[in-house]
């Protein structure tokens, strides 16, 4: 048939050229198909960002309350930051459902996004339309990514500054699991790791269930294995310092000790104390310079009288935003891992008619 | 001498799942703009067929064309030819509205016919404002098969289409896709295993067997290239042709026979013979049967 005959018939038959198969019609598609879990999405993340940057208000009043420094326990400002206060508890809530939203992305928004395909066998339907089915995937898994990437980085944003005014009122380091996973880029990068690993155990699973436990699972144990692994991603810095003296200046900034800095008390007696040479000094020997007291609080005056030390591994504050890097590179490597074999997958899927 | 226009050709077509062959040894034609009945039991491979065709599963061995370019799966249709595919399950989404249905066609496809579509749901009075999860199993298909023609294929391909209508729809709905069919100059391969569903709707036969192709060609050829002849018991029969079918009781015998390519007048050479033009139906049980003793003859004969 000719370009003219074929334009005529169109004409004739109200052909509708319209936005069929492009990224209108796509995104079209994505959201309809998908509307109400990008509404929940966006509810829940705007009730979030809402909560936290009024938080992020509250806090800052109380820093300049305390003439900008740490609050005195004692006062009602450092009450409010202490303890178990209503405070404190919804700051831990809401630093908590940060660190979990990209398992609540991979199960809500990642997973279905083929498994509902596939359980209500509607693939066969969209991929035997004009739009291949590689192109379907990838105009989706790219809407749903910069929906995902808009919401997350707003929810980051606003964690990053809540967690920072957290470390100027109070004494937590920025270094810490919690707030390291809840500040910079990380809880959208991650977020969107999960995304990508949701999509594709759906697409591996077929099944959404079995893929939710898979994502879960997945997710709980990563999450273990970074809190375990990352305070010594590079080598450590070491130092000593003075029992009884007062806290290293290295140690301020958002520093995360490692290792050390504390005296344990063992079935072999107290270890962690050395000597002003640096040698460490054995339970006898600690417990023949200084007696047990009893609780009296001595033996603790005896060691900063006898200049005894105590040793640290520690990574400094500085180094926060390449160990952001790192761990950010991590999770990007397993997203790129997960859209790789997606695509491995969506090419390799054989659809049957009966 | 060129035969008509080819829609659909296969090459010794192969799919195999696991150690079983879905399909082998496929070698056939399918004309442009017409009614292809591909026919066969459960299992015959008819579904594996038509997936193949529509791109969506691959093939092990063998290449088939449609309009003379290769199928291969997950390609888009772009330059290509444009096919459309009917599951068995009529798929749809369940909570999409039919008037959503229809805009998924509009969003997917390059050409979109939206009044063929929405005349079809008319023409069997199906509401445009239900979801597709609360319609009945009839008004399902109907809308599966309004998306699949607002999409204007040129090669449309229906999976079992009429099993979920009752008597008066299916008369209904074959006569209005033969309808839609010639204005159109689609090519419609329609898949049942139901013979009787066949009377008057396909113009062209595909018969599968345990995955190969047994008959093949245009409906109205294949009915005058066979007779019945019956007549007194015989070894062979009167007339030329090959033998499909050869029954036999203690005085009488009855041959199912191809008569050859070359036109020959169809005498009955010997008295009391008579020769019986084949109905469609008894044609299809006649090498269904034949094909299933086939491999008990090579059995024997090995």
């Amino acid at each position: 048939m000719s370009q003219m005959t074929r334009a005529s018939a169109a004409t004739d038959r109200q052909d509708d050229p319209g936005y069929g198969g492009g990224v209108r019609g796509l995104l079209w598609l994505t959201w309809r198909q998908h509307r109400w879990t990008l509404i929940g999405t966006l509810v829940l993340a705007a009730v979030l960002v809402g909560w936290m940057t009024y938080l992020a208000v509250e806090l800052t009043s109380l820093w300049h309350q305390c003439h900008e420094t740490f609050c005195p326990e004692d006062s009602p400002q450092g009450r409010r930051l202490g303890g178990s206060s209503s405070l404190v508890l919804t700051l831990t809530v809401l630093s908590q459902v940060v660190q979990w939203m990209p398992l609540l992305i991979g199960v809500f928004v990642g997973v279905p996004v083929l498994t509902r395909e596939h359980e209500q066998r509607t693939l066969l339907l969209a991929w035997s339309q004009d739009v291949s089915p590689q192109r379907w995937l990838w105009t989706r898994l790219t809407l749903l990514g910069l929906f995902v990437a808009a919401v997350t980085t707003a929810v980051a944003g606003v964690s990053d500054r809540l967690e920072r005014l957290q470390s100027l009122v109070a004494p937590v380091t920025l270094f810490d699991y919690g707030p390291f996973l809840n500040t910079a880029m990380l809880p959208a990068v991650i977020s969107l790791c999960w995304f990508a690993v949701g999509v594709a155990l759906g697409a591996a699973i077929k099944r959404t269930l079995p893929a939710v436990f898979a994502v879960a699972a997945g997710f709980v144990g990563l999450t273990y294995l970074v809190r375990w692994r990352y305070p010594t991603l590079r080598e450590p810095l070491t130092a000593h310092r003075p029992i009884g003296g007062p806290n290293l200046d290295v140690l301020r900034d958002n520093a995360l000790v490692v290792k050390g800095g504390m005296i344990n008390y063992g079935l072999d007696g107290p270890s962690g104390a050395f000597d002003p040479s640096g040698r460490e000094l054995s339970g006898v020997e600690l417990q023949q310079l200084c007696p047990p007291d009893n609780g009296t609080g001595r033996t603790f005056a005896c060691f900063a009288e006898h200049h005894l030390q105590q040793h640290l591994q520690y990574q400094p504050g500085s180094r926060i935003p390449e160990f952001h890097l790192i761990v950010a590179g991590g999770y990007l490597a397993l997203a790129a891992l997960a859209l790789v074999t997606l695509w491995w997958i969506v090419r390799r899927t054989d659809l049957s008619a009966g | 001498m060129s035969g008509p226009p080819v829609a659909v050709e296969a090459r010794d077509l192969g799919r195999r799942y696991g150690t079983v062959w879905a399909l082998r040894e496929c070698d056939f034609v399918l004309p442009t703009s017409r009614i292809v009945a591909l026919v066969g039991a459960n299992g015959a491979g008819k579904s594996t067929l038509l997936s193949i065709i529509a791109g969506t599963l691959s093939a092990t061995s063998g290449t088939l064309l449609v309009h003379g370019r290769p199928v291969g799966r997950g390609r888009s249709t772009d330059g290509g030819s444009r096919v459309a595919i009917l599951a068995q399950d009529k798929p749809l989404y369940r909570d999409f509205t039919v008037s959503d249905m229809l805009r998924f066609g509009r969003s997917t496809n390059r050409v979109w016919d939206q009044r063929r579509a929405l005349s079809w749901l008319r023409r069997f009075d199906v509401p445009l404002d239900r979801r597709c999860g609360k319609l009945s199993g009839g008004q399902r298909a109907q809308v599966a098969l309004a998306v699949a023609l607002g999409s204007r294929p040129e090669v449309l391909l229906l999976d079992e289409p009429l099993a979920n209508l009752d008597p008066v729809a299916r008369t209904e709905v074959t006569g209005e896709l033969m309808a839609e069919a010639a204005d159109d100059d689609m090519t419609v391969v329609l898949s049942t295993h139901i013979i009787a569903e066949l009377s008057g709707v396909g113009d062209h036969l595909l018969l599968l067997d345990a995955g190969r192709p047994v008959l093949t060609g245009d409906v109205e050829d294949l009915l005058d290239g066979h007779v019945r002849m019956t007549g007194p018991r015989a070894d062979q029969p009167p007339g030329p042709g090959v033998i499909v079918q050869a029954q036999h009781t203690e005085r009488q015998s009855t041959f199912v026979l191809r008569r050859p390519a070359a036109p020959t007048a169809h005498a009955v050479v010997a008295p009391g013979w008579t020769a019986q033009p084949v109905a469609l139906d008894e044609l299809i049980l006649t090498y269904l049967r034949a094909s299933a003793r086939a491999p008990h003859e090579r059995e024997a004969a090995a």
